[in-house]
């Protein structure tokens, strides 16, 4: 099994990469001590999940066990989470009560039509990136509106925003058109290894959010 | 089948991706240029109300200098006439009782004590209202001033104009102003700093009035004596004074040298 991990890792640097990636943000965020105040402890715990979760996929592949379903179930945890970081971060009381509604809704949502339908339907994944990108525009809205970051390039969620919003863009056509992308298998590969450089950017970009956070709570 | 739905998925999601990127610098631009016009507002907020404070200021010096006219003016007309009459009643009285040894010397120390009011509230008039300012202007004034303090204190002054004529005149709220700062810096330096020399200049040059007030006398901390509520009255005044008619101030204070005092006008004509 791990000669096979090994394998499949140096066959996917890329995968790897992606895969690494949330662990690089947490050991960079521990050793430059980077404070993790108000919500950046959700997005910290976020990365971790990320990580955490990733590993099965690689033992389920490395045993060449079909892993759609936990794919489709990390996928939907990931994407509440994400759903879920909005909450906090956009102060306004009406968005908030319209996430906890969303939030619920697409949990309904996402576990019936995958108890009740016989294929995973990954097309789902496609609402809840939308959804993302409406509040990654009310998010932004908020921030324009409001104000009150002098330097929006030093605030740590204007980053960690736009990463979420080009992994979110670039992916909703991808699962949109699952059929096309993720069922045929030359263009597997080339899909899923373009979600992996999206996952790298998003990841990149939460890491200069909390780069930029210790200069942004030490000036505030 | 497949070829164009591929071509439609890697050509919408490259313009996805291409719009998120706008999206961002669109907003980075935006609140950037958001945040500079609420900065210009706020900028034009902030000289609102210093105008507005200047010009309460500015209000609050005329209504001082209204009211040192008035109690000038009673000074003058009513205790100064009373005292006059007095004076006068007094003339005749000590004429009836002129030869009455018993009462001479009352009469002698009495009439010194009505002539000593009498000058006195002539004094404190002519202290209240600078009259030689407005009459002959800001030179004259403060030659009659440091003459009057030099008989008083025995304080050396040093008086320099440069390039003024004797008559020159400049805004007579800036002769005021200036006229009120001299005062209220010769009372700090007698006062406070036990010196025994004051040297003024008087320059005009580039359009400015420069004023210097230098003295040879213990200096203080000028921050520490701005901070303190309770003290540095003084210099609050002269800082509101100079402030309604947007004069620079320097101070350089130090135990050794003294104190000095610059102060900058620009257009004071």
């Amino acid at each position: 099994m791990v000669d096979n991990i090994v394998s499949l890792a140096l066959r996917y640097p890329v995968m790897s990469l992606a895969t690494m990636m949330p662990l690089f943000l947490i050991l960079m965020i521990r050793i430059k001590r980077i404070p993790l105040e108000n919500d950046l402890k959700f997005v910290y715990w976020f990365c971790l999940f990320f990580f955490i979760s990733d590993i099965p996929l690689w033992i389920t592949t490395g045993l060449k066990i079909n892993n759609q379903t936990y794919f489709y179930i990390r996928e939907l945890i990931n994407h509440l989470l994400i759903i879920g970081f909005y909450y906090f971060i956009i102060g306004l009381k009406r968005t908030k009560k319209i996430i906890v509604a969303t939030e619920i809704i697409l949990s309904i949502l996402g576990l019936s039509s995958f108890l009740f339908f016989t294929e995973i339907p990954n097309q789902l994944t496609t609402i809840y990136k939308a959804v993302i990108i409406v509040l990654i525009f009310v998010h932004f809205n908020y921030i324009i509106k409001n104000l009150k970051i002098k330097q929006i390039s030093d605030y740590p969620y204007f980053w960690i925003s736009s990463g979420i919003l080009i992994f979110s863009s670039g992916s909703i056509l991808i699962f949109l058109f699952f059929t096309f992308t993720f069922e045929l298998k030359p263009l597997f590969k080339i899909y899923s290894q373009f979600l992996d450089v999206l996952v790298i950017l998003m990841f990149i970009f939460m890491g200069i959010g909390f780069l930029k956070a210790k200069k942004y709570y030490l000036n505030e | 089948m497949n070829e164009s739905p591929t071509f439609f998925i890697i050509a919408g999601t490259v313009i996805l991706i291409l719009m998120s990127f706008s999206v961002i610098l669109f907003v980075v631009f935006y609140q950037r240029k958001q945040l500079t016009i609420e900065i210009e507002q706020q900028k034009e907020l902030q000289e609102l109300e210093n105008k507005m404070q200047r010009k309460l200021l500015e209000n609050s010096l005329d209504v001082q200098e209204l009211e040192r006219r008035r109690i000038a003016k009673d000074l003058h007309d009513e205790v100064g006439a009373i005292l006059s009459a007095a004076k006068m009643g007094f003339n005749e009285l000590s004429k009836k009782i002129k030869g009455v040894q018993e009462y001479e010397s009352s009469v002698s120390n009495t009439k010194s004590l009505i002539d000593e009011s009498i000058s006195l509230v002539r004094s404190i008039s002519k202290d209240l209202v600078p009259r030689t300012l407005e009459g002959f202007g800001l030179i004259s004034a403060i030659d009659e001033f440091i003459s009057k303090i030099h008989k008083a204190t025995h304080i050396q002054f040093e008086f320099n104009n440069k390039g003024l004529n004797e008559n020159e005149r400049f805004k007579p709220n800036v002769e005021l102003a200036l006229f009120r700062v001299l005062q209220e810096l010769t009372n700090n330096t007698i006062k406070h700093a036990e010196a025994n020399e004051i040297k003024i200049e008087l320059a005009y040059a580039d359009d400015s009035l420069i004023f210097n007030f230098i003295d040879n006398g213990k200096g203080f901390d000028f921050e520490q004596k701005m901070n303190d509520p309770k003290l540095g009255l003084g210099l609050r005044n002269i800082q509101s004074r100079l402030t309604v008619i947007d004069a620079d101030l320097k101070i350089i204070s130090n135990p050794v040298s003294g104190t000095q005092t610059k102060i900058i006008i620009k257009n004071p004509k």
